[in-house]
């Protein structure tokens, strides 16, 4: 009872806020002087998020250089930790499912913990490692694409490989036997598992992608937000807002929106191949 | 060596389960040897252990002379070929299925084609060759297995429960293959099932199972049970049967085919086990003629020619079927 109290009253107060975030945008609408890019909105004030819509699919339509650049680094970014994320975790994941060893429970809680890590829990290890006073200062990683990357991997590498353990638990148990039997040695082991489990591990693959494209805090924080550099959409997304060019933002929003349900139509694809 | 397998003392148990108790058993090279056993008696877990697929807790295993150690296991297990009861099959086709084993083990593009192609067609399966493996039906998954598991030519071929779920004509087909490995290839074949005439029809081989220990004869009329109280009437579930021991905590009877007596009419005699029931299957054999009668439970007799055309039996017909109390042997 009282968790769900909890829940309506987080619920409430979520709603409120986002109320009060669009009323504000109708009152700072009026001034002329605050968001000059917005002018056209004033002619019927209750019409500004979908006028904003509309500039936004304008944006997107026109091909504006400033946002693609972002969408690009996004991708880059999100691509190059999900394939770093997956050669790692994927045959680790395998190793770990099939073998006996001590402190396998331990290693299972620990990685769930893990995955409830927040991204700007790493955001700030990972500063505090790559900064100039820090442990690996002298690389100059900070602010690059590469430290993004490398917040990103991990992120997502207990994502994946959590994801990867529950693949292969569910594969049949007979599948250990024939290996076995068919005297396949670890390696091809680690191959056959992949062929037989791929769509349960392409599943994997996929939500660390979609957790990694959405992420903010360790693009924000390690990669700096420097324009046509390390500009993410979703930090682009949070600066654009805050200096009020909501178009811009909301043609982001749009994208990565789109390219969320790219991810659940390819999910669904497997799902139903599984079958 | 006559012998390829020699086990000793071997003891199996899971979770506090006793599967396997003590056994010893000799396996002799090229030929068919068979273990008759019900439901959950430990045949699966015996041939596991007769695999090298899963180690017994104690006991001394000696295969082709050679003790069985952690470091030559993998080399015996590559002589050895194993199709379990339920087999898996990987994803894609059958061909694919068939050629994986090959692939594992580094042979060559051309081989691996001609090998598969001898297999396809010795166990009649080229039309499957480009089917997926989870379109096939259970009897197509099982030669399949059976292909998996020959293209790799291994010196023994272990099977578990070969026959079950297969329809007349594929039962047909694998008895013939089995026997023809066995003759032709020189293969030592190690298979299970609970149906006895099926064991019979292959070899002379056969053991019994039971609750994890071995007897080397092979019970034809073996039904479980209990004893009611402390009386000598045991309880198969279906029918009372008399027993002359009493009281005992046994839960298996066996009664000889040999030693039931037909009759048309009630026999008055000094037999304590005496039923009405009716003849369901009748076999003929050069030596003598095999019949399965049903009397609630399912029981086998076995007469001579004269005897059977003597009481003109025929399909269907009502008998009695009799014998003495000191015929069954409990344990």
């Amino acid at each position: 009872m009282i968790c769900q109290n909890i829940n309506k009253m987080e619920i409430n107060r979520v709603l409120k806020t986002i109320i009060l975030y669009f009323l504000s945008f109708q009152v700072f609408a009026k001034e002329e002087i605050v968001f000059p890019v917005i002018k056209e909105a004033e002619s019927t004030s209750t019409g500004f998020f979908f006028d904003a819509i509309i500039s936004s699919f304008n944006l997107i339509f026109n091909l504006d250089a400033s946002l693609f650049n972002v969408v690009i680094t996004s991708l880059k970014v999100s691509f190059s930790s999900i394939i770093i994320a997956s050669l790692i975790a994927i045959p680790i994941g395998i190793i770990v499912t099939l073998n006996k060893f001590i402190g396998k429970r331990i290693l299972m809680i620990v990685l769930n913990t893990l995955m409830a890590l927040p991204t700007v829990v790493i955001g700030i290890i990972l500063y505090g490692i790559l900064n100039r006073r820090g442990l690996l200062g002298g690389i100059d990683l900070l602010y690059t694409q590469t430290a993004i990357i490398i917040g990103l991997c991990i992120l997502i590498l207990p994502i994946i490989l959590n994801l990867t353990i529950a693949a292969i638990h569910s594969t049949d148990s007979r599948l250990a036997d024939r290996c076995t039997l068919l005297g396949a040695t670890q390696i091809q082991r680690i191959f056959i598992y992949i062929s037989e489990a791929r769509f349960a591990l392409i599943t994997g693959v996929i939500t660390g992608f979609g957790r990694a494209i959405g992420e903010v805090g360790i693009a924000m924080m390690v990669g700096g937000n420097i324009e046509g550099h390390t500009r993410t959409m979703t930090t682009a997304i949070a600066l654009e807002t805050s200096k009020g060019s909501f178009e811009f933002a909301l043609s982001l929003g749009v994208i990565l929106l789109f390219i969320a349900l790219l991810i659940n139509i390819i999910l669904y694809y497997f799902q139903q191949k599984e079958i | 060596m006559k012998n390829l397998y020699h086990l000793k003392k071997i003891a199996f148990n899971y979770d506090n389960n006793i599967f396997i108790h003590d056994l010893d058993l000799e396996i002799a090279r090229s030929k068919i040897t068979c273990f008759i056993g019900p439901n959950g008696s430990g045949k699966t877990t015996l041939l596991n252990i007769l695999s090298f697929l899963n180690p017994p807790n104690s006991g001394v295993i000696f295969y082709d002379g050679n003790e069985l150690r952690k470091d030559n296991i993998k080399t015996f297990r590559n002589t050895i070929g194993y199709v379990q009861q339920n087999p898996y099959l990987f994803r894609g086709t059958v061909y694919e299925n068939i050629e994986i084993g090959l692939k594992l083990n580094h042979i060559n593009y051309e081989k691996r084609a001609q090998r598969i192609k001898k297999i396809l067609s010795l166990l009649r399966i080229e039309n499957l060759s480009g089917r997926l493996s989870n379109s096939l039906s259970g009897g197509e998954i099982k030669k399949v297995a059976i292909g998996q598991t020959l293209v790799l030519e291994p010196n023994v071929l272990i099977m578990d429960e070969p026959f079950s779920n297969l329809d007349r004509n594929s039962i047909i087909e694998l008895e013939e293959l089995i026997i023809l490995l066995n003759i032709k290839f020189n293969k030592t074949i190690i298979f299970t099932t609970h149906d006895q005439v099926q064991a019979q029809k292959l070899t002379n081989l056969i053991f019994s199972l039971i609750e994890g220990r071995l007897f080397s004869a092979h019970f034809i009329n073996l039904f479980r049970g209990k004893f009611i109280g402390s009386t000598n009437k045991f309880d198969t579930g279906k029918q009372l049967m008399t027993i002359c021991d009493s009281g005992k905590e046994a839960e298996y009877i066996a009664i000889d085919p040999r030693q039931i007596v037909l009759s048309l009419e009630k026999l008055d005699s000094s037999m304590q086990n005496s039923f009405f029931g009716r003849i369901i299957e009748i076999e003929e054999n050069d030596s003598n003629i095999k019949l399965n009668i049903d009397i609630g439970e399912n029981i086998q007799a076995i007469i001579s020619h004269e005897a059977f055309n003597e009481l003109k039996l025929s399909l269907s017909m009502n008998v009695w079927v009799s014998f003495k109390s000191t015929s069954v042997m409990i344990f």
